[in-house]
């Protein structure tokens, strides 16, 4: 029996206000532990303020956010415990090595003088770090002081951490290697809120996309092979002409979305045994099928999407 | 765990204690120590440049590396990370304090030591100690002065303007009676209270009851920063340690019981109108704070509400009741005799009974501008504005009305003309309001 998901952020009605200007307006959500949710949404969105506030930084106006069962606004420091936060600009002290950087992160995050060695190590292991423990981060590449930067965020096991554009400035193989580092950390347990514009690196580990435009969020869903029992887009691709008519009459229930003759878009069951049967029907009617593919919506195509629906 | 298990220290102290500037600075106090040997100087000569050199370290120096140790993690962008940590405020106001200044105490204390060796030769022991006391108070003052004014202003990245300010304002003062006390008559007095204090044992012990102050204010400004709540509460408090500190040089002196009582009413009004004004200028003039009070107010959460008040307004709000309870207080005693304690001010200067209360409004009328105009999503226009703001109305606008006699329309004498000046400040600060009422609604979603 499946067992219900039990949330690990809350956020409901949450209004967050500059001089002039409602960055937040009545935002609403709410994040399931071992998730991997991406954050997206145009620049001034409010994707930044949103964790920010989700961190205890900048006090809302209005609103309610529950991190683990706490109430941010009435025990923020109870939150730090619990969450890890990666800034846009990932702060490290340049002076220091990269060992003393992840021990003071340690220490100042409670965890014991005798345990901090151990937990420095961890980190690094983790992160991948361990033969730059003694470099200063300024001689390091932009890459590893991200990692860095991570290994100082989760250096004492948060339940939750929020990075905000973890990837901005990186190169393909940083990339995929901190990707790869994301789905580590959600398989040891963590919940990951990313904020990022690059979507197609999001599409690698997200398990969940939250769209917001304007302050408000304007969606929020599963994405990949979490569509499952859902109607999927099919594609349908004729070596040679077909007219519409007979494509109909081959399979008069099917839901066609668009045809030119070579190619016709369907919305049909996520269901195998279905597909194999209309497969056969088509091919039984004489069609020249040649191609027969479930047409998968990547992340940049969903974004665009919602953000072209209804506001 | 031990202090010096403090996270912050222990970070500062990797920065600052590095093996080389250990070597280093024994190495050339030691010269300068040689060089002065080498010149046959006295021992009241060797006293006095150990005393510059202690001074320089850990007065400008040190003012320097305290406010850099804030200003410096905005400009990393790792403030963020300090706030996020669980350390308390206690802990990581005292490891910034104490872990940033750690070299230049190392070479102080070194100086310190010189300068006790040499010193017992020209003072008595008492006063080598007393002397002990006020430089290492002095230190801690300016010190914590210079993070406390950093901490006011968090978002500022550089650490010029308190550094500047302590520099102007004490440190270099401070600097100048150190001498003073080397040289001047140690039998010199002072009144307080009607007792008779040694002027070098009650200097070191004020210094160190301001540097407590000044710790105390640099822990509070350190919870704000940590989302650890605070109220005003405890900088009324230092307002009324202020009024009862200043209040001692008078009374106990001749003045009949009602009096004294009227002084010391009428130096808090001072006190807390001048400690308002001053935390006015510093403080963050967050707009939409003002919002959230007024959420909080009307869900009737009064603690809440107290927690995002600003400390000028509390102390605005006591120094206007004490200026209220003055009029009928200044009118029923005669203020002749504590007048007499402002006559360096102006010859002619009179407390009246509506003096404080002019003062009061005047300092009002101009908060109320500096935070209206702060309503703004530009903070560089809202600095502009206020410049000019002071421009006139403090010399400009004087200036010209006074070719046609009528300066007191902008800038009465609050001590010649009383009652001109509650009138024309009262108007002045109806209109202000006014003015910032129409900002508040101009601020759209915020000041809806």
């Amino acid at each position: 029996m499946p067992t219900a998901a039990v949330p690990v952020i809350e956020v409901s009605d949450l209004v967050y206000e500059y001089p002039g200007f409602r960055a937040l307006d009545q935002v609403g959500f709410r994040i399931d532990s071992g998730s991997i949710t991406a954050l997206v949404g145009p620049n001034g969105a409010g994707k930044t303020t949103l964790l920010r506030c989700i961190s205890a930084l900048e006090i809302p106006m209005a609103g309610r956010i529950v991190l683990a069962g706490i109430d941010v606004a009435e025990a923020p420091r109870e939150c730090h415990r619990r969450i890890g936060h990666l800034s846009d600009f990932f702060g490290l002290y340049d002076d220091l090595t990269v060992r003393q950087c992840l021990t003071h992160a340690a220490r100042a995050h409670g965890i014991m003088p005798n345990a901090a060695a151990a937990a420095v190590e961890q980190a690094a292991r983790g992160t991948g770090i361990t033969e730059k423990l003694d470099a200063l981060p300024k001689n390091l590449s932009r890459g590893q002081r991200q990692r860095v930067a991570i290994a100082q965020a989760i250096i004492h096991r948060p339940d939750v951490l929020l990075l905000d554009e973890p990837a901005s400035g990186l190169d393909p193989e940083a990339r995929h290697a901190l990707s790869q580092l994301f789905l580590k950390l959600r398989d040891e347990g963590m919940t990951l809120l990313v904020s990022s514009h690059i979507l197609a690196e999001l599409e690698d580990y997200s398990t969940h996309m939250l769209v917001l435009r304007a302050g408000r969020v304007v969606e929020h869903r599963p994405i990949g092979h979490a569509q499952a029992n859902s109607t999927q887009v099919m594609l349908l691709r004729f070596s040679s002409m077909v007219e519409r008519a007979a494509l109909t009459a081959a399979a008069p229930a099917l839901a066609i979305q668009s045809h030119d003759g070579h190619i016709a878009r369907f919305s049909f069951p996520d269901d195998d045994g279905a597909r194999a049967q209309l497969l056969a029907s088509l091919t039984g009617a004489g069609l020249p099928v040649c191609e027969f593919a479930i047409e998968r919506q990547n992340m940049q195509d969903a974004y665009l999407a919602t953000l072209k629906g209804p506001t | 765990m031990s202090f010096l298990d403090n996270p912050e220290l222990r970070r500062l102290a990797w920065l600052e204690m590095t093996p080389v500037r250990l070597v280093v600075m024994p190495v050339v106090l030691g010269l300068l120590l040689l060089l002065g040997v080498l010149n046959e100087a006295g021992s009241s000569i060797m006293a006095s440049g150990a005393l510059a050199v202690y001074l320089l370290l850990t007065h400008f120096w040190g003012l320097r590396q305290a406010a850099e140790s804030v200003a410096e993690e905005f400009r990393a962008r790792t403030w963020d990370l300090q706030r996020m940590s669980v350390s308390s405020p206690r802990d990581l106001a005292l490891g910034k304090l104490i872990g940033a200044n750690l070299f230049t105490w190392y070479g102080g204390l070194m100086c310190l030591i010189v300068f006790a060796f040499f010193a017992r030769h020209e003072m008595s022991t008492v006063r080598v100690v007393s002397v002990l006391l006020f430089v290492l108070g002095s230190a801690t003052l300016l010190q914590g002065a210079a993070l406390f004014l950093t901490l006011l202003s968090p978002g500022a990245r550089s650490f010029r303007t308190p550094y500047l300010l302590i520099l102007g304002v004490i440190a270099i003062p401070t600097a100048g009676s150190v001498f003073s006390m080397l040289t001047e008559d140690h039998a010199r007095a002072l009144t307080w209270y009607g007792w008779s204090w040694p002027t070098l044992q009650f200097a070191a012990i004020s210094v160190w009851l301001y540097a407590l102050w000044a710790v105390l204010g640099v822990i509070r400004l350190m919870a704000g920063q940590l989302q650890v709540r605070t109220t005003p509460a405890v900088f009324c408090a230092f307002l009324l340690f202020v009024t009862l500190y200043a209040s001692g040089f008078v009374i106990g002196r001749d003045i009949p019981p009602l009096s004294a009582l009227v002084f010391v009413l009428m130096t808090g009004a001072l006190v807390f109108a001048a400690g308002g004004y001053l935390a006015a200028w510093f403080e963050s003039r967050d707009a939409l704070r003002y919002k959230r009070i007024g959420l909080a107010y009307g869900a009737g959460r009064m603690q809440r509400v107290l927690e995002e008040l600003p400390s000028w307004s509390a102390a605005l709000a006591i120094a206007a009741a004490l200026a209220v309870l003055l009029v009928p207080g200044l009118t029923v005693v005669s203020a002749r005799p504590v007048s007499a304690v402002f006559a360096w001010v102006d010859e002619a200067s009179r407390f009246g009974p509506l003096t404080p209360l002019a003062l009061v409004l005047l300092a009002l009328r101009d908060i109320a501008f500096v935070q209206g105009v702060s309503f703004t999503r530009s903070a560089k226009r809202a600095d502009l504005a206020i410049a000019v703001y002071l421009l006139l109305v403090y010399l400009l606008l004087p200036a010209l009305l006074s070719v046609f006699g009528a300066n007191s329309l902008i800038l009465p004498n609050a001590f010649t003309q009383p009652v001109v000046a509650v009138v024309v400040f009262g108007i002045h600060l109806a209109a202000v309001l006014g003015w910032v009422r129409l900002r508040w609604r101009g601020l759209g979603p915020a000041g809806a």
